[in-house]
């Protein structure tokens, strides 16, 4: 089991070598999302099928999905869909392709053993997790909800059009 | 109860983000004044909260340090909002463009206070990296507030570059103390130190004293904060020189004291060189300043300087003496700093030889400046000079008499930097046809309050002694 936990650390390791390294944002974003996915595979071999989850639900899903739609969206033009069919040349996808084929092969032989942590890790159930959450660790939970408030307030702050002051000023 | 402050600030930020959402802009006037209110009623509440306890299985502590603590983050924000009123109340004479909004500043104000709050009383890592990062984010929007302002952007912009990178590395050394004792509580943590392998070790203290030295502006992680300093808006400024430099020595004692503990024996000469290369490189930097706010910035760093002298001798000496300075250094810098407010509310002018002449025009207000600047520079009367008195003291007690020797010079160094703005206020000739600036009561309050406080503080041994007796029983508690 322990083996799995290595390669997987060395997929992490490289792809996030390569993703810090890559000069074109798309390229890099392919690597990034490789390495989030390896680092939820070492999620789940530590005994946290929760977190795993997450982590591809929201990191390699939505946030990275995210991105990428933005890169490619900002580039609207004539040469965008040159530019993008060589984004998506099969140079650009393999390297992550491999990697993300590995950790695959890696979850289905997680899935059709019988052991499916490291040796001296437990797993632990949303369940057990949640009442932790929710019970000793109520506080930093309600610290991150305020965090995240003002960063809320803060990004819609920033984020905002509103021509009021420049107006009020004027006048 | 033990929460009780906490819990009324945070309420304060719900209160004022719902109540700007009701209000026209023109009755938004009264948001400051709730806000105050706000941390008036939490630090009353602080004042009848009992100094020691622990809440939630210990997750949350209450001892005299964090009392004081939570004294100086309050006193910072109260000041701090004060500053900001004229500005954002658009009662300036010159007016900034791209500032206002009052609702939500104040909701962010609020919330950085809550988590230096927090920060201090955490008793597991968890929390304190959670509480830091409730410190430290809504900061960086605080710096760009001004939106349609290249500078004050370009500060957020680096400050949150930069301080992610701080964020990463505590966040690393944090996991690395994790995976090393497999406890998050920072007493379960500090227990089994003494059995992991050195290097790994090594290797987290050196990321967190990475992080801490961000916070606090210790060479060389200080490069942010000139052009962060320069970039934000004044009040904000102010904020960042004393608060979160607060929260950085907060953070430092939570993990130098409690986390490494008896650990800390083989870290001075470390830190001595830091101090000698922060206070040096701070006043060198500051004698060439041009603008008051980037002035400032260094004059800040070569403060940290000083203040980590505490940690050369043994805690009981250490942290009354560094307690006392920080409360020193934030009643003198917020005093400068509300004169700086007042005066660039009421002219634009923010280089150094712009305040030329103004103690004839306004002569209070230039005598203010002056106490607490000479505060700062350490002259015998004023609180500044018994503040340093003890630090120095400690490093000689430790046998560092080289450093004492950097130190004096240092401060010498020192006031004749100070000195150049006293010589502009009071030397140099008035501008042609300068009147009397208006300076509203909010304003000259404060600034009269703060000198005052800075200048009897030094001569009163109350304040000292009340801190020393404090925590010198509770750190013999935690000995004994």
């Amino acid at each position: 089991m322990n083996a799995i936990f290595y390669i997987t650390a060395a997929v992490a390791v490289v792809s996030t070598g390569l993703a810090i390294t890559r000069a074109n944002a798309i390229h890099s974003l392919l690597w990034l999302v490789t390495s989030l996915l390896a680092v939820s595979v070492i999620f789940f071999v530590l005994g946290a099928p929760f977190v795993a989850a997450l982590e591809v639900i929201i990191y390699a899903g939505a946030i990275m999905v995210l991105f990428v739609f933005v890169i490619m969206m900002l580039n609207l033009g004539p040469d965008a869909a040159e530019q993008e069919r060589e984004w998506l040349s099969a140079r650009a996808w393999t390297g992550p392709g491999i990697l993300a084929l590995i950790l695959l092969a890696e979850m289905v032989y997680i899935l059709k053993g019988n052991v499916s942590t490291l040796e001296g890790a437990r797993m632990i159930s949303p369940k057990e997790l949640s009442l932790a959450l929710y019970g000793p660790y109520i506080l930093v939970v309600e610290l991150a909800s305020l965090l995240l408030l003002a960063g809320l307030v803060g990004a819609y702050h920033l984020g905002r059009r509103d021509p009021a002051s420049a107006k009020e000023l004027k006048s | 109860m033990l929460m009780l402050p906490e819990i009324i600030v945070v309420l304060t930020a719900g209160v004022v983000l719902c109540l700007d959402l009701f209000l026209t802009e023109r009755s938004r006037v009264i948001l400051a004044p709730v806000t105050l209110l706000g941390l008036a009623l939490g630090f009353a509440a602080l004042l009848v909260t009992p100094q020691t306890g622990d809440l939630l299985g210990g997750r949350f502590g209450m001892d005299p340090i964090a009392w004081w603590f939570k004294v100086i983050f309050l006193i910072a924000g109260f000041v701090t909002v004060i500053l900001s009123m004229d500005l954002l109340d658009g009662r300036a004479a010159h007016r900034m463009r791209g500032i206002g909004f009052r609702g939500e500043y104040y909701t962010i104000l609020l919330s950085t206070i809550v988590g230096m709050m927090f920060l201090i009383s955490a008793r597991e890592t968890i929390t304190l990296y959670v509480s830091l990062e409730t410190a430290t984010i809504p900061l960086f929007v605080l710096t760009a507030w001004r939106r349609d302002h290249v500078q004050s952007g370009e500060a957020g912009l680096k400050y949150v570059i930069i301080g992610a990178l701080a964020s990463a590395f505590i966040l690393y050394g944090l996991s690395i103390l994790y995976g090393l004792t497999g406890q998050t509580s920072i007493v379960g943590m500090s227990a089994k130190l003494a059995d992991v392998p050195r290097p790994a070790f090594w290797l987290a203290a050196a990321m967190l004293m990475t992080g801490v030295g961000f916070k606090l502006t210790i060479v060389p992680f200080h490069m942010w904060a000139a052009d962060v300093y320069e970039g934000a808006p004044a009040p904000v400024t102010a904020y960042l020189s004393v608060a979160s430099k607060a929260a950085g020595l907060a953070f430092m004692f939570q993990v130098f004291y409690r986390i490494f503990g008896s650990e800390l024996a083989g870290w001075t000469p470390l830190i001595a060189a830091f101090a000698a290369v922060t206070m040096s490189l701070g006043n060198l930097v500051a004698i060439v300043q041009d603008n008051i706010k980037r002035f400032m910035a260094f004059s800040a760093i070569s403060q940290a300087g000083y203040l980590i002298l505490g940690f050369l001798g043994p805690a009981d000496n250490g942290v009354p003496a560094m307690l006392f300075y920080m409360l020193v250094y934030i009643l003198s810098n917020l005093a400068v700093f509300a004169c700086i407010v007042w005066y660039s509310n009421e002219t634009g002018r923010e280089r150094i030889e712009e305040y030329r002449g103004l103690s004839l025009t306004n002569p209070i207000m230039a005598l203010g400046m002056m106490i607490a600047l000479f505060s700062l520079a350490g002259i015998p009367p004023l609180s500044g000079f018994v503040g340093k008195f003890f630090l120095f003291s400690i490093a000689a007690k430790a046998g560092y008499n080289w450093l004492v020797a950097v130190a004096a010079v240092n401060s010498t160094i020192s006031l004749f930097y100070y000195l150049r703005i006293v010589r502009q206020m009071y030397i140099e000739p008035i501008y042609e046809g300068a009147g009397t600036l208006p300076v509203r009561y909010t304003v000259a309050a404060t600034v009269g309050l703060l000198s005052l406080a800075v200048a009897l503080m030094g001569v009163i041994p109350y304040f000292y002694e009340t801190i020393h007796a404090q925590t010198i029983t509770w750190l013999a508690s935690l000995i004994g």
